[in-house]
């Protein structure tokens, strides 16, 4: 059941009611049986595994509160970690693994073929691991006291709105808001509905229709020119932002309508100025998770090589974060790149602030629109890697944009025509925040009128041009 | 004190909230029934085009010798060859990307009007669980309203497809470009009875073997295929059922066995060119792996027409 089905639009609003009717003592309760109701009919046999992290994480943590000894107190951390990582490991990176070993065992001719055992990823499971692993450690590092309701912790781990795609959350902010289970007043409930119906838009109207384009190209690449392949490239990026854009937002307004406030995931990335401006916009949730449990302690841990500490740690980060999204050699590459931007940045960011006072360039329009483009390419470019294909297609892709060109691909008239309107209507919505936040209100208009008849027309073009039979959301692999 | 003060509060928001999603739904309601009417309308009148090809072999068509199929029906025979020659009229009612389902519905709806001479079904296989074999039943949802006969085929795509098409929009979703460029181009376009010629010859590397490996049929999609063989024997008309040509040695040994099976049981005659050495890997007649050029269609539907005579002379005998 994803949040685009029809499913989900008749079992949310049944939740919320039984959530509010619900006595506020056991307002948790029905949200981790909602929750779980959820996920086990996505596949009930990954309902296991959600109830084992959340065992060991509940035993572990409760160890970690109930000692003074250090010793002991790190040793719960660690094995916790462990056991936590273990399915990630396990049912992420076994076919990886074994394809590896096939390729290898291929190469000698010591390949005896016998049936394969493929697993499927349990959906979610990026997510809720990092989200158990964070909790663990803030335990012990003594920010947030363990809880003690076990239903508690298992509703952290298995919130439906996030389980399958995020924003990573931290039990600092959700396991109290769980115990406390407030009823939300109405700014929450209506801003909810607002960015559910713009995150319906960005997924229905801009992912899933740049994504019959992109795919047009991308699974046929031996057959295109290269200047079809550099604009799918482009758009690709697009098609993420209003996947995950879209599915955040789903899920932050769900949240919201229970009463429930959810960390933002996105903030208009594509008007960043610098890779690492980029990064404070773009999966906000997962970069700042890498930031407080991986970047800052190694930073911490290297700082007597100074700048080149930071370089260091800015690399294992952005490698782990590859990682984390897939175990192929694209993903780790995808990695690397990002830890080559941002190093770069930061070896020269003092000599560029430098050049840009000189000549008064930060608040030169033709500079900052530079940068966004430079910005925007980079990180186009590296997603080429970071889509989950074979590093050897990547690299052919790579290597026909810049070798071959001709006329660009169209298709379907049709599609690039509603790609083009939706692409344009997210980018009007996006640079009006960005620039004009108190202008052009559409959805936040002081008169009603205006905003109803925004609500309205936004779902009107769903209707009229939405993909209303897509796909899944192209996070849900991760 | 402070409790019911807390649930009053609630309670009025949740009215104000309701209070909105009314007047939403309002004005969704009113937006949709004028713009549904409206593309309804023109969706329609189109006199050219995939809508009108589909409306004309749903509704228009008594044609004597009737193709049905995927696009490679719809790129692999020219009606008007048929008909000069056979001296019998000829429509394609093939359909790109739309498999057995669909098939059935059109079949469906040409036997409710009137009965074919000869039914030509193009087989390609796709009897897998594949969402696009339900998805594109979308072509369907304009005729949901008027045509009882294809209404059960029609809510197969979804559990809530009944619901969706309450929304006089939801059945044009995704035409809004087709039907408007339909409405403001006022020249006519001669159609060869809904052949599309396909243009060019590939000449870029091409796949000569694929296999496709054992898959669990879906059974509602098999259960189309027998309903549609059968409707069709039991109208009268004379069914043949063609694998047409393919440019690769397609391996899919599964697929075929299944239909000449069924053939067989209803003694209907089924034609194979998927190894017909005129056409394997012969790049000039093939605009890519799967289908004909022009050039091709017109050799492979002279193919056609003599095995068709032999045939309907056998009958006329």
């Amino acid at each position: 059941m994803v949040f685009t089905s029809f499913n989900f639009l008749i079992f949310f609003p049944l939740v919320a009611i039984v959530y509010y009717l619900t006595p506020k003592k056991y307002r948790w309760l029905s949200l981790l049986i909602a929750s779980y109701f959820f996920y086990i009919n996505i596949k009930p046999v990954f309902a296991l595994l959600t109830t084992g992290i959340s065992l060991s994480t509940y035993i572990f943590t409760r160890l970690i509160d109930n000692t003074e000894n250090e010793t002991k107190k790190r040793n719960y951390m660690v094995v916790n970690i462990i056991l936590i990582l273990l399915p990630l490991f396990f049912f992420k990176y076994f076919n990886g693994i074994n394809s590896g070993i096939f390729t290898l065992l291929e190469s000698f001719n010591l390949r005896w073929p016998l049936p394969e055992i493929k697993l499927i990823l349990p959906i979610g499971i990026s997510y809720y691991t990092f989200m158990a692993i964070g909790y663990t450690i803030d335990v012990y590092n003594e920010e947030i006291e363990a809880e003690k309701n076990f239903g508690i912790v298992a509703l952290f781990i298995s919130f439906f709105p996030l389980i399958l795609s995020g924003p990573i959350e931290r039990a600092n902010n959700m396991l109290a808001q769980f115990r406390e289970s407030k009823l939300p007043n109405y700014k929450m409930v209506s801003s909810g509905l607002k960015l559910m119906l713009w995150g319906y838009f960005m997924k229905l109207v801009v992912a899933d229709r740049v994504g019959i384009y992109v795919d047009a190209i991308f699974e046929n690449y031996e057959f295109h020119n290269g200047t079809s392949l550099m604009i799918a490239t482009l758009l690709y990026t697009f098609q993420v932002y209003a996947d995950l854009g879209g599915y955040s937002l789903i899920a932050i307004g769900v949240s919201k309508i229970l009463g429930l406030n959810v960390r933002e995931n996105f903030r208009r990335p594509f008007f960043a100025t610098s890779m690492s401006e980029f990064w404070r916009r773009w999966h906000m949730s997962l970069i700042t998770w890498l930031t407080d449990y991986l970047y800052t302690p190694i930073t911490f841990a290297v700082r007597k090589y100074k700048i080149w500490g930071i370089v260091i740690a800015l690399m294992i980060t952005f490698i782990i974060s590859g990682i984390w999204h897939g175990a192929t050699l694209s993903f780790v590459f995808w990695g690397v790149l990002q830890g080559v931007y941002l190093s770069v940045e930061a070896l020269t960011k003092n000599n560029k602030l430098a050049f840009e006072k000189k000549y008064n360039l930060s608040r030169k329009y033709w500079y900052v629109f530079i940068n966004i483009i430079l910005t925007f390419i980079l990180f186009s470019a590296s997603e080429l890697f970071g889509r989950g294909t074979d590093m050897s297609v990547a690299l052919t892709i790579f290597y026909k944009i810049f070798t071959t060109s001709g006329d660009i691909f169209i298709g379907t008239s049709s599609t690039v025509i509603y790609m083009f309107v939706g692409l344009l209507l997210l980018f009007l919505k996006d640079f009006t925040d960005e620039y004009y936040p108190d202008k052009f209100l559409l959805f936040e208009n002081k008169y009603k009128f205006i905003r109803i008849l925004s609500y309205s027309t936004i779902i009107v073009i769903i209707f009229l041009i939405g993909v209303l039979d897509g796909g899944q959301f192209i996070y849900f692999q991760f | 004190m402070v409790g019911n003060l807390y649930i009053f509060n609630f309670n009025s928001m949740l009215k104000k909230i309701i209070i909105n999603i009314v007047l939403v739904g309002i004005t969704v309601f009113v937006l949709d029934l004028l713009i549904g009417k409206n593309l309804d309308y023109n969706y329609f009148k189109a006199v050219e085009g995939e809508n009108f090809q589909i409306t004309y072999a749903i509704e228009k068509t008594k044609a004597d010798v009737l193709i049905i199929g995927s696009s490679r029906a719809n790129h692999h025979y020219i009606p008007k060859m048929i008909q000069d020659s056979l001296n019998l009229s000829c429509y394609n009612a093939g359909m790109d990307g739309c498999v057995l389902l669909y098939q059935n519905a059109i079949l469906k709806s040409v036997l409710k009007r009137y009965t074919p001479k000869v039914i030509i079904l193009d087989y390609i296989g796709g009897l897998e669980d594949e969402e696009l074999s339900y998805d594109m039943l979308s072509h369907l949802t304009p005729y949901y309203d008027t045509h009882e006969e294809i209404r059960e085929i029609v809510e197969l795509k979804s559990p809530f497809e009944k619901i969706k098409l309450l929304s006089n929009i939801y059945p044009h979703n995704s035409e809004v470009y087709s039907i408007l460029r339909n409405t403001f181009q006022s020249s006519k376009r001669i159609t060869d009875n809904g052949y599309k010629p396909e243009e060019g010859v590939w000449e870029k590397e091409m796949d000569t073997i694929k296999t496709i490996l054992p898959y669990e049929f879906d059974k509602t999609i098999l259960a189309a295929n027998k309903e549609f063989l059968y409707l069709a024997k039991k109208s009268g008309a004379k069914v043949i059922v063609i694998y047409s040509p393919i440019y690769l040695s397609f391996k899919q040994k599964q697929e075929l066995d299944f239909m000449k099976q069924l053939c067989k049981e209803q003694e209907i005659p089924f034609w194979d060119f998927s190894k017909d050495s005129m056409f394997l890997n012969n790049k000039k007649y093939f605009k890519d792996v799967k289908h004909l050029n022009h050039t091709g269609a017109s050799l492979y539907t002279n193919i056609i027409i003599k095995k068709l005579k032999k045939e309907l002379q056998l009958i006329n005998q």
